[in-house]
Formats: structure tokens, sequence, C-alpha cells
């Protein structure tokens, strides 16, 4: 997810440093407005609130090249299943049968279809909004991690396991968006 | 002036830059639990922001290169660790864990002011006439890799003069790298994407191994996650911008 961050941004600072920066602040105060509005936080809000900004992502990737949001997709897609297997560990639990809640959890990740297009379309239509939509999706992916995915994998696992992995998961990213370009 | 000599003095200022960094903690006097997990996660946002910085540098040159240096550095700083556990280590009147990490930090500040000091030496040797230009921009820059170290090493209560002198300590590689790189440019440009990737994965081990996991134990997780985040994207837009 950071890398996914990095190549958002790279692509993001050509195309404008200020907007994609004032883009991020607002993708931040998206996820902590939409964080404190959430009364009951299980994992399927939270996998709704994810959503928003991962489709954003894979839209405004698109808009910059379709090699780019193909890469964005794949990477994203990646990160898409350990995050569904937690959501339907977390609902087998409480007593949901196993393909109801894998049903569910897709449905809660189709939210990114919906986002994907929106954002694509927005982009098509204004694109000097293009830097913006990328530095928000920035934002809001780079608060996600620090707020839910790397506290919640800390409690999990140990320090040194999660940073490794962390590391090559964005080294993986970096590479592959090398490739992209 | 001789040619060396400046690139040497220009080294030396960005050096010194560092040490501004432990400013602001001259009107911070006591530090809450709740300030000392706002001061790692600042850390953690500033040095993440410097990797994206160094990625970025090193990805120009090559990818791959770049990468094969991160996983070096992730190595060569668990190697660091294991040494470092096997003693007993002491420092600034610390002992055990704090002292350990306080170090690890330090060491890998320094081993990253050694790339950046490479890259001053290669850009000066490429002909480049915009040196004073180059000078400032890494200066600036050096500051709120400062004020990682500063923050750090405030919150385990060591005075500020002390920061300061460590903040500057972790840049006096770029002045004498520097010059062997402005010498040797050509011999030198190709390692520097190692280098580079050298510095980023080792700088982000650290951050992901301590200093977040530090702030999220201490500290409210939102209030650190906002703090990171924002610096994250503070930090890479005052790289860009330069």
């Amino acid at each position: 997810m950071l890398g996914v961050a990095y190549a958002l941004m790279s692509s993001g600072l050509e195309r404008g440093a200020v907007a994609s920066g004032l883009g991020a602040l607002v993708g931040i105060g998206g996820v902590v407005a939409a964080h404190a509005a959430t009364k009951r936080p299980d994992a399927i809000r939270l996998g709704a609130i994810h959503a928003v900004p991962e489709g954003v992502a894979i839209g405004v990737a698109m808009a910059v090249g379709l090699p780019f949001g193909a890469a964005m997709a794949l990477a994203l897609a990646v990160h898409n299943v350990p995050e569904a297997t937690v959501a339907i560990a977390g609902l087998t639990e409480r007593g949901r049968s196993l393909s109801r809640a894998t049903l569910l959890a897709v449905a809660v990740n189709a939210g990114q279809v919906v986002f994907a297009i929106a954002a694509f379309a927005v982009v098509a239509v204004a694109p000097a909004a293009l830097a913006w939509g990328l530095g928000a999706a920035v934002g809001a992916l780079v608060y996600l991690v620090m707020a839910e995915l790397l506290p919640d994998s800390y409690r999990g696992a140990g320090r040194t396991s999660i940073a490794l992995v962390a590391i090559v998961a964005v080294g993986m990213v970096v590479l592959l968006h090398d490739r992209a370009r | 002036m001789n040619p060396i000599f400046a690139v040497f003095l220009y080294g030396l200022v960005t050096a010194l830059a560092t040490g501004l960094g432990a400013l602001p903690f001259v009107f911070v006097k006591e530090l809450s639990p709740f300030a000392r997990a706002s001061a790692h996660g600042l850390a953690a946002g500033l040095m993440l922001g410097a990797c994206f910085g160094l990625v970025a540098e090193g990805t120009e040159a090559g990818a791959t290169e770049t990468m094969a240096g991160g996983v070096l550095g992730v190595l060569g700083i668990l190697a660091a660790r294991r040494w470092l556990n096997d003693r007993p280590i002491e420092f600034g009147g610390m002992s055990g864990a704090g002292a350990r990490q306080m170090l690890l930090l330090i060491a890998v500040m320094t081993a990253h002011s050694f790339s950046e000091g490479v890259a001053v030496g290669v850009a000066f040797g490429g002909g480049t006439t915009l040196a004073a230009t180059i000078t400032v921009a890494i200066a600036v820059h050096n500051v709120p890799e400062g004020l990682a170290i500063s923050a750090v090493m405030r919150s385990r209560n060591q005075p500020v003069a002390v920061c300061a002198a460590w903040s500057i300590f972790s840049s006096l590689p770029q002045p004498l790298m520097a010059v062997p790189a402005f010498l040797l440019v050509e011999t030198v440009r190709p390692v520097l994407p190692y280098g580079l990737g050298f510095a980023a994965g080792a700088m982000a081990f650290v951050v992901l191994d301590a200093l977040l996991p530090d702030a999220f134990e201490q500290g409210p997780k939102p209030a650190v996650a906002l703090l990171a985040s924002v610096s994250v994207v503070a930090m890479i837009l005052f790289q860009h911008a330069l």
C-alpha cells in the first residue's frame, strides 16, 4: 500500500505539486472524518471505507495511462486478499457461513469499481482534477496504513517480520511501477 | 578557491544545517507520553518521506540496482542490530534497549548521509554551475532530518545540545564523501543507485521496526497516524520543491 502511494505520488508531483499536496491533505482529512463518523468499527464497515480511496487510486491511475492503471489494479488486488481473509475470518467467527462471508467481503470491495469509474470519469471531464485525485488517494492510503494496517499487524506478529514483509511489498510495487512507465 | 576545498566546504555547510533540527526542542521542556509518541510519529513520517526521495532518485538511475541496494540496507541493519545486541551498550547515560535504539537511529541516518554526500559530489562533478543552489537545497533538506533525530533523542531526555551535536554528526559523512565522489564521478556514478537504495532500505526498516511500533505503544493511534501521514506528505512536497 505504501508502494502504491509512492507510485501515485510520483505521478501526482509531475502534474502539479501544490495540487497533489493539497489533495493529500483532503484525503487524510476524509478518512479521519469517515473514521470519526463510524460508530461501530468492524471489518465490513472499515472495508467499505478502504474501498473509496482504493477505487479512486485505480481510476486516477487509469487516467494517467493504461499500463500504470493495470499495475495499480494488480497491486491493490494482491493487497485485498489478506484484507478479505481477515474480514471473512471475523464474519465466520460470528456464525456466518463461509460462502456468505465471502460474498459479503466481495460486495464491500465492489465499491472500488464504482469509485474507480467515477474517478476516471471526473478526470476525463476535468483533467486539472488529476493531480488532486492522485494526491487525495495518496493521503487516504498513507493514513489508512498508519492508522489501521500497521498497528493491527504489530498486534498480530513481531515487529521485525512486519518491517521485512512491508519493505519487500513496497519494493515489488516500486519495481512494477518502474516497468509500467 | 580550490574546487576540491569548495566541495568540502559546501558539504560542511549542509552538515551544520542538520543541527538546526534540534532548535524547536529548546522551547519544549517537559515531554509527556503523548508528546513522546508524537515525536516518534513525526520522525517516522519525515524518514519515510526521505525514503521516497531516495527511491525516486535511485530509480531514475536504475530501479533494479536501487532495490538490490535496499535489500543490502535491510540486511546491514539486521547485522548491525545483532552485533549491538551481543554487547552491553551505554549511550547518553542510558543502557539497554533505549541506548541501542538511539545508536541504531544515528547509525542509519549517518549511513544515509554517505549516499547523500556521494550524490552531492556527483552533482558537482556533473559539470553543474548550480553548486550553491544544490548546497542550499541539501542544507535545508537536512533540517527535518536533524528534527527526526532530535525528536527521538529528546524524548529520551537527552539535552538539546546533545541532540544538535548528534544531528550534525549524522551528516558529517556528506562533506567527507562529497570530495572523493567529486573526484571520481565516472567511477562512482554506477554505484549511486545502490547507495541510495541501501540508505532507503535501512531507514525504512528502522521506521517500521522501531519508531512506529514504539509510537503506537506510547500514544493514541489516530494522533500518531495523523502526524506521521501529514509529515510524510510534507517531507515529500518539501523535497520536491527544492
